[in-house]
């Protein structure tokens, strides 16, 4: 489903840093984990996968269509560091997400019912984000990122502020994605973790260049 | 709907919530004052006591105007984080999202400084000692200048400052700001508004008793430029923003 050929991006502001990856084809449902040191390029690559980076040498393909041309729709990102909004609460960003995503009440209510069974967010609708811890946090960007039932989702830095038994309750969630074809890329900088929950493989990523 | 994500926010900071409601009540105490005063109402007899009155009526809506302006338009820019990396990963995108704010602190000025205005006029009854078309161009003045004023700082407030984690600016930008949107607020209103208000009442008082068309027009032609050229500052840096890699 996804088709990387001969990707290479420079980035001039970090001292001409950059992500190379020659081949790598990734089918619907997979669930693949790259991991790295720090400063090895996960997070670079992670956003030039979901679209945030545009400029690039080389071809990224999802499904038959070009990165560029995929709609926002389909694809999820989830960034490591906090972008919601610290004064609204969940509830606010769902409601706004809904009507960006043109997601109706009842899809909403199953979306939260669903998830309610792995973590609880019910009873946490009306609480800000400022007040969620940074593990919490991870399960609540989760659940938005799901809202809009992407086909794709991809997550920097998936295990930030996660227990080890966090790990099953992700690794359950994942399944159920994996069933309904759609298909996850993480990145970590734990290997052990990645190994848990990976399907197909494990990529390695170093000095920007991710081996396949 | 973004603008409702950006009201929520709004209403959402007791900070922001606070000065408004501080400057509602200011308006009504001094709506208050002039309605009731016995000395005041001698004053508005004369239709230069009126044009003089309507001045510092004028002044004192765009200061409130300039310090609405800077808190709108600091608090809503101060939400985003990283460049807008929130508005990447959704449909609408960092241009809409920079639209939308903008559109709220307009609105909010607006809301604040219109109302003001036509309860003084018709409660001080200006209409009978002035025409209501010069009415309507002062409170034209007013919306253009509103809407200028928005749409420029919100251009300044994204060009200068650090917009890695939340668009905050630095104290020396902050003062350029203020120096910036001050003089031109200045400006405008010594060159235009004050000394057409004085001719307009110089005029009255030897019974000439409407500006010329050519007047108004100008006017408006100058604030028109004035506002486009800002809006196009504005997307010229929402697409640099939109285009910045984060």
């Amino acid at each position: 489903m996804i088709k990387i050929r001969n990707l290479n991006k420079i980035y001039k502001q970090f001292g001409d840093f950059s992500i190379k990856c020659a081949e790598l084809d990734i089918s619907k449902g997979d669930i693949i984990g790259i991991y790295g040191g720090v400063g090895s390029g996960k997070t670079l690559l992670t956003k030039i996968l979901s679209g945030i980076h545009k400029k690039y040498d080389g071809q990224i393909e999802y499904g038959m269509v070009s990165l560029e041309s995929y709609q926002k729709k389909l694809l999820s990102y989830i960034p490591s560091t906090n972008v919601l909004y610290d004064g609204l609460t969940l509830n606010d960003h769902i409601k706004f997400l809904a009507s960006e995503f043109k997601i109706n009440n009842n899809e909403i209510n199953a979306k939260i019912s669903w998830f309610d069974q792995y973590f609880k967010i019910n009873s946490d609708l009306r609480r800000k984000i400022f007040s969620f811890s940074t593990g919490e946090l991870q399960f609540i960007k989760l659940f938005l990122s799901l809202l809009h039932s992407p086909s794709i989702l991809i997550i920097d830095e998936l295990f930030t502020g996660l227990g080890s038994g966090d790990i099953d309750i992700i690794k359950s969630i994942f399944t159920v994605l994996s069933e309904r074809e759609v298909t996850i890329i993480f990145t970590s900088s734990h290997l052990q973790y990645i190994k848990e929950l990976t399907i197909k493989e494990n990529l390695h990523i170093k000095d920007g260049s991710l081996d396949t | 709907m973004l603008i409702l994500k950006d009201i929520k926010l709004l209403l959402k900071d007791k900070y922001a919530v606070l000065s408004l409601i501080f400057i509602l009540i200011f308006q009504m105490i001094l709506i208050y004052y002039t309605s009731t005063n016995t000395l005041m109402k001698i004053y508005l007899n004369s239709p230069e006591g009126v044009y003089i009155f309507l001045s510092k009526i004028m002044i004192i809506i765009f200061t409130l105007v300039f310090l609405s302006n800077f808190l709108q338009t600091i608090n809503q820019f101060t939400k985003e984080k990283e460049n807008f990396l929130f508005a990447r990963s959704t449909t609408s995108g960092v241009k809409k999202f920079i639209k939308s704010k903008v559109l709220l602190t307009n609105l909010t000025l607006v809301l604040i400084t219109q109302p003001f205005y036509w309860t003084f006029v018709l409660l001080n009854r200006f209409q009978d000692s002035i025409e209501m078309r010069f009415l309507f161009y002062c409170s034209f003045v007013l919306l253009f200048t509103t809407m200028s004023i928005t749409v420029f700082s919100s251009y300044f407030v994204l060009d200068n400052s650090f917009h890695y984690n939340g668009f905050i600016l630095g104290v020396k930008k902050l003062l350029a700001l203020t120096f910036i949107s001050g003089i031109s607020l200045m400006v405008a209103i010594i060159t235009i508004i004050l000394p057409i208000i004085y001719i307009y009442g110089t005029a009255y008082s030897i019974k000439y008793y409407d500006l010329s068309n050519i007047t108004y027009v100008s006017v408006f032609s100058v604030y028109f430029i004035i506002l486009i050229s800002s809006r196009y500052c504005l997307n010229k840096v929402s697409n640099k923003i939109e285009s910045t890699e984060v």
